[in-house]
Order: structure tokens, then sequence, then C-alpha cells
């Protein structure tokens, strides 16, 4: 802890006490002045407050640094200074400069000796200053240097004082405040080991309490097993006979059932020795027919090794097939468009010929009005009676000329719709050809599917077939083990039916011990 | 100077107060009483006793400047004059820790 920390508290009660003091003195100048006749009264009150306002501020802050503790000590040197000028047309003016030691003794409570040294130089400095440069202000008629200084070494050794009882305090002050701190961690201490006695002593009767009911209770049980003791002795003869009777007949049952289980050993042996024999059996018969199923499968992969080469070449058949199709089907295609050229063709002849008859029929026509004309002219027109004859035979040459024409044109048509038909026939000939190819190669695609999964079920049947023949060699040789251990446990039995009968034979001498003791 | 201000702003306004309390104790004229007259206007001894007579004082005599005088009276009756007339109003009776009345 700090020496400001310690003295803090003081601080604070000297801060608020000094506030208090000053805020009287501001307000005592008014009835003071009042009672002496001064008309300066107001303006010292007002100065009065104005020195304390900075300390009363300082106070309701709560503050009390430094630089607070020298604000009051110059308010506290104002003091004075305020009533002497209060007193001024006054008898006891200067009597009031005795303030003064009130006013300095009262920074004893701020426990701090920089507001008395600074409040000492005010007083000290304005006293020699008015010497030196306004002498009649401070002693009137009789100043002097050597009045001045007193007056000085006066101030300085009641500064002395104060000061000194100021350090006193303060580090009684801080030697109080640290041995309290001391005191307190020394109780808190103390506290905290009565505490832990409290606890201690709270376990220590606990285990008190333990100690007794375990001791308690280690005579009862004490008691007890002393009871049981005498009652035990009382009882043990009656109870070994009990007790050898209970043997006997648990052991002589239990000795029987032994016998019985030997004998249902053995026979279980047997029974598993013949099992183990038709199990081996089995396991050869199991081989062999695994071996069998074996060449089986391989000659059946073979098998559909062939039928895979048969259905591939079908495959390759029917490919062909449905190419030659395409072909015939192509070159059927090309054929439609020259027969509708010369359906085209037979039409236009047909106009052409249907014009030459009609031009034959007008020529005859024109040859039967140029006879008539001909007739009609005589002899003159006699020669061109036979040009219009010849003309006649002419046109109707042509007109038989034009019917054949027709006929043949005709004949042509029905020769080109009869190829036509027969081309129809052979696209639908050759459409179906395409069909069955594709339905064949279709065929042939699943087949071949189907002969794949053939031969991977006759791998996998062929893998299981090996895997059976070899746990049937593995029964084999386990029931061939399974032998042995049924002899070895008929052995076994049989040592054990030998153990029983020994064992029957020393619990009678045992129990006939028993019994005498 | 400018950390030193904000840090010790109120002890610097303490002191300021200080010295303004001391000035005022040292040169506040009295109610009724020695009071010297200092002309602001430049007048001289014999000017200021011309407009102080209107404030029913007594003359006491030249004060330590040249455009001052000192009068005997009443502060509030000479207060308004010297105010008009461009005056001052100060102590005559030098007694700030003594006691002297007139020099």
């Amino acid at each position: 802890m700090t020496r400001d920390e310690a003295l803090a508290p003081l601080r604070l009660v000297g801060m608020r006490a000094i506030a208090g003091f000053l805020l009287a003195n501001a307000l005592l100048v008014l009835p003071i002045g009042w009672l002496i006749g001064s008309g300066d009264s107001g303006l010292a009150a007002l100065l009065g407050m104005l020195g304390a306002a900075i300390p009363l501020w300082n106070c309701l802050k709560g503050r009390i640094d430094a630089q607070a503790r020298l604000c009051s000590g110059i308010a506290l040197a104002l003091c004075p200074m305020i009533y002497v000028y209060l007193f001024r047309s006054h008898p006891w003016q200067m009597d009031m400069h005795m303030y003064f030691f009130v006013c300095f003794s009262m920074m004893v409570l701020l426990c701090d000796i920089k507001p008395l040294l600074l409040s000492a130089a005010i007083t000290v400095l304005h006293h020699l200053g008015f010497h030196l440069w306004l002498p009649d202000w401070v002693f009137p008629g009789s100043g002097s240097v050597g009045r001045v200084l007193l007056h000085g070494f006066l101030v300085a050794c009641e500064v002395a004082i104060i000061a000194t009882a100021v350090e006193l305090i303060s580090r009684r002050a801080v030697t109080n405040v640290q041995a309290r701190a001391d005191a307190n961690r020394a109780l808190e201490r103390a506290e905290e080991a009565l505490i832990q006695t409290d606890i201690a002593r709270a376990r220590a009767e606990q285990a008190l309490a333990s100690s007794r009911a375990a001791e308690a209770r280690a005579e009862r049980e004490h008691a007890e097993r002393v009871a049981a003791e005498a009652a035990l002795q009382e009882l043990s003869d009656e109870r070994r006979r009990m007790t050898a009777d209970q043997i006997e007949a648990n052991i002589g049952a239990l000795v029987t059932d032994l016998q019985s289980v030997t004998e249902n050993i053995g026979r279980q042996a047997e029974d598993i020795s013949a099992v183990s024999a038709a199990l081996a059996d089995q396991a050869q018969g199991l081989s062999a027919s695994s071996a069998s199923a074996v060449s089986s499968i391989e000659g059946m992969a073979s098998n559909s090794d062939a039928l895979r080469a048969s259905i591939d070449s079908v495959g390759h058949n029917a490919r062909s097939a449905r190419r030659v199709a395409d072909e015939t089907a192509a070159s059927i295609a090309t054929l439609e468009p020259g027969i509708q050229i010369l359906t085209r063709e037979v039409d236009a002849a047909r106009v052409i010929l249907s014009m030459v008859s009609e031009i034959a029929s007008q020529s005859n026509l024109l040859a039967l009005n140029a006879a008539i004309e001909a007739a009609r002219s005589g002899e003159a027109g006699r020669g061109f009676s036979v040009v219009a004859g010849e003309m006649k035979q002419m046109a109707n040459a042509t007109d038989r000329a034009a019917g054949e024409i027709g006929i043949k044109l005709a004949g042509i048509v029905q020769a080109a719709d009869a190829f036509r038909e027969l081309i129809a026939t052979s696209t639908a000939h050759a459409d179906e050809i395409k069909a069955s190819s594709g339905a064949i190669f279709d065929a042939v695609a699943r087949q071949e599917t189907a002969t794949l999964a053939i031969t991977d079920g006759a791998e996998r049947m062929l893998a299981k077939a090996v895997d059976t023949d070899q746990r049937s060699k593995a029964l084999t040789q386990v029931a061939a083990r399974n032998s042995l251990i049924a002899s070895d446990a008929e052995v076994l039995a049989h040592q054990l039916g030998e153990r029983a009968e020994q064992l029957r034979a020393r619990m009678g001498g045992l129990l006939a011990d028993l019994r005498a003791a | 100077m400018t950390q030193a201000g904000p840090r010790h702003g109120l002890l610097l306004a303490q002191g300021f107060i200080a010295i303004l309390v001391v000035a005022i104790v040292l040169l506040a004229p009295p109610a009724r009483g020695a009071i010297l007259i200092v002309s602001l206007d430049g007048d001289d001894a014999g000017g200021i006793a011309r407009w102080a007579v209107e404030g029913d004082v007594r003359l006491v005599g030249a004060g330590p400047m040249a455009q001052s005088l000192v009068v005997y009276g009443s502060r509030e009756a000479l207060l308004g004059t010297a105010l008009r007339h461009g005056g001052v109003l100060l102590t005559g009776a030098f007694t700030a820790c003594g006691r002297r009345l007139a020099r």
C-alpha cells in the first residue's frame, strides 16, 4: 500500500472540513461586517466565495489529489486577506492577521506539506513585495526590511513546526493503516484457520462416531461368534453323522450316475463310430458322384462351345441372306421409275394417235367433198376426182394404221401393268426375306446369349462340383477322425468306470472312518 | 504547456483567483474615505476636480500620477460621476496590512 493510499481517508476528511471552513469563512463576513459597520462586507463575501469555489467543487467531486490539495492551500491563504480587507477601516485590522495562524493550522488536516509551503510562500512574498514596491502598504510609517524578515522567519518557524507535525501524523497514519491491513489479513487467516479447525473437529467427531459404531459392531459380532461356536459344538456330532449319510448318499448317487454316464458314453461312442463309418461311405459316394458330375459338366461345356460355333455360322448366313435381299429390293426399286416413264410415253403416244385419227377423218371428209366438187365440175374435175379418191384411200389407210397402233399401245400398257404387279410382288417378297433374315438374326443373337449363359452356368457348376468333390474328401477325413475320437471315448469311458468303482470303494472306507470319529 | 494546461487547470484557475482577490483587496475604493480618481480621458488634476465636486467630495490632493486626484467622500456618490467622465476609482488610503488613512 502506498503512502497516498494510506492517507487517502484522512485527506478526504480534511478536504471536507476545509471546504466547510471556507464556506463558513465567506458567509460569516456578512454579519461580522455588519457588526463593525464596514461598507465592504458584500464585496468581501463575494471574494470569499470566489476563493472557496474551486475547493468546494473538488469536495463535491471527491477529489483529494495533489492539485486539489494545493487549491485548498491557496484558498486558505486568501482567508486572512479578506478579513484584513474587511477590517481596513477598523482599529482591529492588525489583529486580524492572527487569523493567519488558524488557516495555517487547518492545513494539518491535508497531511501534506506542499499546500503548507505554498500558502507560507504567498504570505511571505506578498509582504516582501509590498515592502520593496509599496512599503507604506505593509507597515505605514515604520516599515523596514528587518521587520518583514522577522515576520518571514516567524512564518517559516510556524511552517517548520506544522510540517513536522504533519509528517509525524502522516507516518503514524501510514503505520496504523498498514498495521490495520496486517491485522485484517491476520484476522482473515485466523478465521480461515478457525473454519479449518471446525472442519477437522467435525471430521474427528465423525471418525469417533464411526469408531464407536465399529466397536459396537465388533462386540456384537464377537458375541454372535461365541454363540455360534457353542451351537456348532453342540451340533457337531449329529451333523457329522448326518453329513456322512448325506455324503454317502450323494457320492453313491454320483458314482452310480457316473457309471451310468460312462455306459452311455460307451454306447454313444459306438454309435458315433457307426455313424462315422456310414458318413465315410457316403462321402466316398459323394466324391464319386462329384467326379462324374465334373466329367459331365466338362462335356456339356464342350458341346455348348460347338453349339455356339454353329450359331455363329447360322448368324453369318442370315446376314448374307439379308444383304442379298437388300440388294434385290434395291434393284427392283430402280425398275419402278422406268415403268412409270414408259406409261407416260404410251399416254403421249395415244394423244398423238388420236390426233392422227382426227386428221385421217378430216382428210376422208375432205376427200369426199373434193369428189363431190369434182363430180360437179364434170370433165374438168376428173383428174381432181382421181386425186380425191387416192386421198380418201390414204385417209382410210391412215385410220386403220392408227387403230392398229392403238391396239399395240393397249398391249404395251397391259404388259407394263403386269410388270408393275410383278415388281410389287417381288418387292413384297424381298421385304419378307429381309424380315425373316432379321428375325433369324435376332434369334441367333438370343441363342448366342443363351449359349454364353449355358457356358457360364456350366463353368459355375464345374467349380461347384470341384468344390463338392473337395468337401467330400474333407468329409471323409473328418469321418475318419470321428471314428478315432469315438475309439478314444470308448477307452476313456472304460477307464472312467474303473475310477468310479475305485471312488466308491474309497468313499466306503472314508465314511466308515467318519462315522467312527 | 499544452500538456500542463489541462492537467493543472484547476490549480492555475485557483492561482488566478488568488491574484484577482489580492488586487481587489489592495485597490478597491472604500465605501467612504480617501479615494483616488484616475482619468482615462487624459484630464489633469484640475479637470478631474471640476467634475469630481459634482459628487459632493472634499479635495485632498494630487495623486501619484499626472491624471489622478485624491478626494475624500462617498464611493456611491462619486461612482456615477466618474463613469460619466471616464474616471476610475481606486483606494486613496494605502493600508493593505497596516493602518493609515492619508498620504
